[in-house]
Parts: C-alpha cells; sequence; structure tokens
C-alpha cells in the first residue's frame, strides 16, 4: 500500500531531512511513526500525500510512483487518501457539516449520496447533532475529530496521520486513537506519525521510528 | 458528462450562494462595471438615436433643379423624362412654385410679409434624390442637369448630408474607442476583483488541493463569479439606459416639437442587449481567467 524504497529528502541549503528511507507498509496494518520533533515525520506524511516529491529514491502510494506522478494525476491521488493534519485545516467560513462535505463535493459525488455519507462520519466521530456549529466554537478534541471525519468521509483505504493528538490532552487523545482504532477494524490501513511515546502502548501496531531523518527500527 | 454538468452546476451554486452571502460587495462590484459599461453604450444609443432623427429630418442628400420662369409643361415633362434616364437618380419630386411659397409661409412663419408680394418670386423646382451620396457623384448628375434646357440653376444641398454623416463616423469611432478602453478597464476591474477573492481564499483553496481538488475545480467557481458579474453589469447597464431614455424622453419629443419634428427616442434592441451580455460576461471571464492563471 505504501513502500519507501532509499528514499531521500533534501531542501536546498539545508541537510537531508530523510536519509536513505526504506519501508513497506501492508494493506490492513496499523503503523505508528515516532521519533523527536524534526525527525522527518511529517516528510514522510507530505510525501504519501505528494505535497513533496523525494529528492532520491521511489515513494510508492498506491501502487503510483510519487515522484514520477504528473500534476494533474496528483489530485485523483489524494482522493484515496484520508488526511488528518496536526493544524487540523478547518474551514471556519462553514459548518462543521460543510467541512466534512468538502472532499465529496470534490469527488462530484451525488448531493444526497454526500450529505448521508458526511452525517455517517460525523457519527462515528461524535459529533452528530454539532454539524451546524462554526468549528472555530469547538474544542480542540472536537475540532480534530471534525479532521478525522473529513479524512474518512470519502471511505478511504488508506489514512493517514499527522500527529493528530499533539494539542490534546490525554483524555481527548484516547477518544482519537479509539476512533483510528475502530476504522482499523474494518480493514482501513492506519499510519499515525506522533511524538507522543504513550500514544503508542494503547493500541496493537508495528511500529517505525526516525532519529534524524534515518530509520532507526 | 453527467459529472461534468453537475460540477459546473455546484460551480455555479457556489457562485450565487457567494454574491447571495455578501449582497452589498457583490452589487458595488457589479455597480462599477456597470458605469464602465454605461459610456459606450450610453453612446452607441445616443448616437443610434441621433442618426434615426436626422434620417426622419431628412438627411438624404438632395439637389434642387430650378426653372426657368418661362418654363412651361411640355419642359418639365422633358426634364423628367431626362431625370428617368439618368443612372444616378434615385427618385425625383415637382414642387410647383405656388406649392413652394405656401411651405416657405408656413416654415418661416412670415405670412403677412408673403401676402404683401406682388408675384410669387420662386420659381419651379424638381427635387432630386442621387442614388450616389459622395459629394463627386452628386456634383456630376448637377453638372448634367444645368447644360438641360429651361434649367437656370442646380443647388446641391451636399453640406448638410456630409456633415452628419462625418458627425455619425466620428460619433461611431469614439463609441469604438470608449468601447475597447472601457472594456479593458472592465478586464482590470474583473481581474482585480477576482484576484483579491483568490487571496482571501488561498487557505481554502490549499484544503481543496489536499482533498483532491483539481485545477479546474478550484478555478471554475472563480470563472463563473467573473462571468456572472460581468452578466449583472451589463444588465444593469441595460436597465439604467431604459430608464434614461424614459425620463429623458418628454424633453426630447418636445425638442424635436420645436423644430415641427417627431420621433421616439429607441433604446437597446433585445439583439443588442443579448450582444451586451455575451460581451460583457465574456470580459468577465477572461478576467477571471487572468486572475486565477496569474496566482
Amino acid at each position: 500500500m505504501i513502500e519507501f524504497t532509499s528514499v531521500v529528502k533534501r531542501y536546498p541549503g539545508s541537510p537531508d531531512v530523510l536519509k536513505n528511507v526504506s519501508f513497506a507498509v501492508q494493506p490492513g496494518e496499523f503503523v505508528y511513526l515516532t521519533g523527536h520533533s524534526g525527525a522527518g515525520k511529517s516528510t514522510v506524511m507530505r510525501l504519501i500525500a505528494a505535497i513533496e516529491r523525494p529528492t532520491a529514491g521511489t515513494v510508492l502510494v498506491h501502487r503510483q510512483n510519487v515522484g514520477r506522478l504528473s500534476e494533474r494525476s496528483i489530485p485523483f491521488l489524494r482522493r484515496q487518501l484520508g488526511m488528518v493534519l496536526q493544524d487540523h485545516r478547518l474551514l471556519f467560513d462553514r459548518s462543521v457539516f460543510d467541512n466534512v462535505m468538502l472532499p465529496l463535493q470534490i469527488a462530484g459525488m451525488d448531493r444526497r449520496e454526500a450529505a448521508r455519507r458526511a452525517r455517517a462520519a460525523l457519527d462515528k466521530a461524535g459529533l452528530l447533532g454539532r454539524e451546524k456549529s462554526n468549528p472555530i466554537t469547538l474544542s480542540g478534541g472536537e475540532q480534530q475529530r471534525v479532521c478525522l471525519a473529513r479524512a474518512v468521509v470519502n471511505r478511504p483505504s488508506l489514512l493517514i496521520a499527522d500527529e493528530p493528538t499533539a494539542s490534546l490532552d490525554a483524555g481527548y487523545a484516547g477518544d482519537i486513537l479509539r476512533i483510528f482504532r475502530d476504522f482499523h477494524r474494518v480493514g482501513v490501513t492506519v499510519l499515525v506519525a506522533t511524538h507522543d511515546e504513550t500514544l503508542v502502548g494503547q493500541y496493537p501496531g508495528r511500529t517505525l521510528r526516525l532519529d534524524h531523518g534515518s530509520l532507526v527500527a | 458528462m453527467k459529472a461534468w454538468l453537475h460540477a459546473h452546476g455546484e460551480a455555479l451554486a457556489l457562485t450565487l450562494r457567494q454574491f447571495w452571502r455578501r449582497p452589498v460587495a457583490a452589487f458595488l462590484g457589479v455597480t462599477v462595471i456597470a458605469v464602465g459599461l454605461l459610456f459606450p453604450v450610453g453612446g452607441y444609443v445616443a448616437l443610434s438615436n441621433l442618426k434615426g432623427m436626422a434620417g426622419a429630418a431628412g438627411a438624404d442628400p438632395q439637389i434642387s433643379l430650378f426653372l426657368a420662369a418661362d418654363a412651361g409643361a411640355a419642359d418639365r415633362m422633358e426634364i423628367e423624362r431626362r431625370l428617368r434616364l439618368e443612372s444616378g437618380v434615385k427618385s425625383f419630386r415637382f414642387v410647383g412654385k405656388d406649392a413652394a411659397l405656401k411651405e416657405l409661409q408656413t416654415r418661416t412663419g412670415t405670412g403677412d410679409l408673403m401676402a404683401g408680394l406682388t408675384s410669387n418670386p420662386l420659381p419651379d423646382t424638381l427635387l432630386v434624390t442621387p442614388k450616389e451620396t459622395s459629394l463627386p457623384a452628386q456634383e456630376r448628375l448637377a453638372a448634367s442637369a444645368k447644360s438641360w434646357p429651361k434649367v437656370t440653376e442646380v443647388d446641391v444641398d451636399a453640406a448638410w448630408s456630409d456633415r452628419l454623416r462625418i458627425l455619425a463616423a466620428t460619433g461611431d469611432l469614439v463609441v469604438l474607442s470608449l468601447g475597447v478602453v472601457l472594456g479593458l478597464a472592465m478586464l482590470a476591474i474583473s481581474c482585480n476583483t477576482i484576484g483579491l477573492q483568490v487571496l482571501t481564499r488561498t487557505e481554502e483553496i490549499a484544503v481543496m488541493r489536499l482533498f483532491g481538488a483539481t485545477s479546474a475545480y478550484v478555478r471554475r467557481p472563480f470563472l463563473y463569479f467573473g462571468a456572472v458579474q460581468g452578466a449583472a453589469a451589463a444588465l444593469l447597464a441595460w436597465a439604467v439606459i431604459c430608464g434614461s431614455l424614459v425620463l429623458i424622453e418628454p424633453r426630447v419629443a418636445a425638442l424635436l416639437g420645436a423644430y415641427g419634428l417627431a420621433g421616439r427616442l429607441v433604446g437597446l434592441s433585445i439583439a443588442d442587449g443579448l450582444a451586451l451580455l455575451g460581451f460583457s460576461a465574456l470580459v468577465g471571464l477572461l478576467g477571471a481567467w487572468l486572475a486565477v492563471a496569474e496566482r
């Protein structure tokens, strides 16, 4: 499902952010990507989502080579992913419901079916009843759950999350992890990047550890 | 095809929602463009009406053939026969000297003065409308007629129609230039308005991109906005022109009446209005395209 082979990522004038990183994530796996701040976790996530391209090596996502993907093909790759971002990236000029609807609208889904799916995703995220609220009125944990609902609404087979619990207290972090677990149990492949080592033990999964851009475990 | 229509329908609905959410800002944007359109369109309507009125006032060039005082009916018939044979003559009309005097009295209001005359000083006249409106062609026809027996004087009345033609051509040029300049201004306004929209929606666009929005998907609502804004501005300009004509029509009618003329002001025809609508929407679309492409 995801395959990194000798991946190097370098920005001009900076040391290598990723140094010869190789790993694979199989369908149905639950994988933690851990490491200290600046270890390169977000870069791995950005490479998977084709936000960045590798300087060297190969990144395969759904058997598509991200490094060689044309600009026109990138949106279609992203539609196959569910993404939860550290900074939420919610739109505060619209309701929770409209935020969750966004990926379905982009995919061109019929509005009625999209609305049904959005309500189902909000239900799974425990936010049914809050769909008309503006995300800015929600707590950090609730905002993260909106992000989760938005990430899973188009039923992706791969869910990637970059520091999904970074700004949350332990209680909310546990809630978020439980939702990931629920999706994993129905067959969704999950990759969670986190610096929080305590989170890793809460649900069984394989751990990949990054240290200064190199994979150490 | 269904997905394509759905995508366009969504983009149009989004655009209309934007207008609905910020009605004042949308109205002001439309007004600025409509004002820009008013100048060339108003000029075009004014010029069309002027041409119409000039036509009604007899703007066709005319050549007057004054007959000798002793010209009889046979002489007149001979001249009329020659006129029929002339290829450059479109039509002609005989005005007898009595009718001419009566018309002069009516036009100038000098009935009493004319009544004092012992005899009618006016000659019989043949008013000729030439086929060709150019001055050299009329002068050729006049020179030929002058050599005919019992024709004492030939007057080519081309000055008025020539002046009017030049005026109309200048007016056309001014309207066209205004149209081009203000079309460019409209393009700039549209480009700027939509450019600002793109800037204020940078975050939204970034999020849309993250969730798989294609360039076309991102671009589409802005293009619709430009086109709808342009079309709305054209409708507003059209409405203002119609309203203005209704307001000034009684005054223009009074003015024409003072010159013994009658006529109605004519606004934009449906075809002209639709052309304006299409042009304005197209310029708006182009402005939006430039704004989106630039950013």
